[in-house]
């Protein structure tokens, strides 16, 4: 499933919320903005006992 | 802190320090995304916001959920004051457990080393194990150990879910002579005495001492999703998407990534790719 399918693509810079900031929030946010077209915003919460 | 989990094991081998599996959060965030330190205390999906503890509200047009998992220690009783009282109680899965590990190993010089698998589903189901047979490596080297009995209890009924490997790891816990308790699950730890408690399928107890404890602690949905109201959840916490495209089964403009989603796999990226 591709972004591009959803109605968001029509939107000039889609605004990405990332929740969480391990390997997938992280590697998720790197390709995004590899991408170039994305307002990204990760939001982290360390839980770590 | 971000950290490469899976390097653990071998940070509680004593061949990385923990150091080496963690970078800081700055490093590695791209220098367009925006970065909030705190914690999200709602969602509401139908709206496509997100409410952050701050009261703060954030819109999107797509959200990626890949907030992880909870280490629940808590609900094995006793075993958060073992892990900070006894040095002869360790845990790879937590960065504040596991740099006991190795010196568990080293002051080890025999009797018996009891190591743990918590009810499912949990992070990478190898990495119970793992940390027994590299402690067996390292203690049939040290001539300074004596005898040593290895002992594994599993909420599983088998050594390991997939068969392949199964039968190989069989092979090993016969030439090791490790007793292998299967639907054995610890349910407490009495440090002061030495002693582990598992549940048995039946109910009952089972109880031993050990002269070294790996717990690899119960797992479950972060607590913000156990709460959850917002359908963003299945009935037991876990973010519900599609196994193939990640996509929300409900709002099509939610993903989810990694150890928080519902999909069938075990948590471990080594189940995904095979």
């Amino acid at each position: 499933m591709k972004l591009s399918t959803l109605n968001i693509a029509k939107t000039l810079r889609p605004k990405v919320v990332i929740v969480g900031a391990g390997s997938g929030g992280m590697s998720t946010a790197a390709r995004l903005a590899r991408k170039g077209n994305y307002d990204i915003t990760v939001i982290l919460s360390e839980t770590y006992e | 802190m971000h950290y490469y989990q899976p390097l653990w094991t071998l940070v509680g081998g004593g061949q990385f320090n923990l150091a080496d599996s963690g970078k800081p959060i700055s490093c590695l965030m791209p220098k367009s995304a925006t970065h909030f330190k705190e914690n999200v205390s709602s969602f509401q999906p139908a709206e496509n916001k997100i409410t952050l503890e701050s009261g703060s509200t954030l819109n999107y047009d797509a959200l990626v959920v890949a907030a992880g998992l909870e280490l629940n220690y808590a609900g094995i009783d006793g075993a958060r004051e073992a892990l900070k009282e006894d040095a002869k109680v360790c845990s790879n899965y937590s960065p504040a457990y596991v740099l006991k590990t190795f010196p568990a190993i080293k002051s080890f010089k025999g009797g018996k080393a009891v190591f743990t698998f918590p009810p499912m589903p949990i992070k990478c189901p190898g990495a119970p194990q793992k940390i027994m047979w590299i402690a067996n490596d390292i203690w049939k080297k040290d001539s300074s150990v004596g005898e040593y009995q290895l002992e594994f209890n599993t909420f599983l009924p088998v050594i390991f879910g997939v068969p392949k490997y199964a039968e190989g790891l069989m092979k090993l816990v016969e030439s090791e002579n490790v007793n292998l308790n299967r639907q054995h699950t610890l349910v407490e730890v009495d440090h002061l005495s030495s002693l582990a408690k598992f549940k048995k399928e039946d109910g009952e107890i089972y109880q031993t001492n050990y002269d070294f404890l790996h717990i690899t602690p119960n797992q479950r949905p972060l607590g913000i999703f156990r709460e959850d109201e917002s359908q963003l959840t299945d009935a037991a916490g876990w973010v519900s998407v599609n196994e193939k495209s990640l996509q929300h089964s409900v709002y099509e403009n939610v993903f989810g990534v990694g150890d928080c989603t519902s999909i069938q796999t075990s948590k471990t990226a080594a189940a995904i790719t095979s």
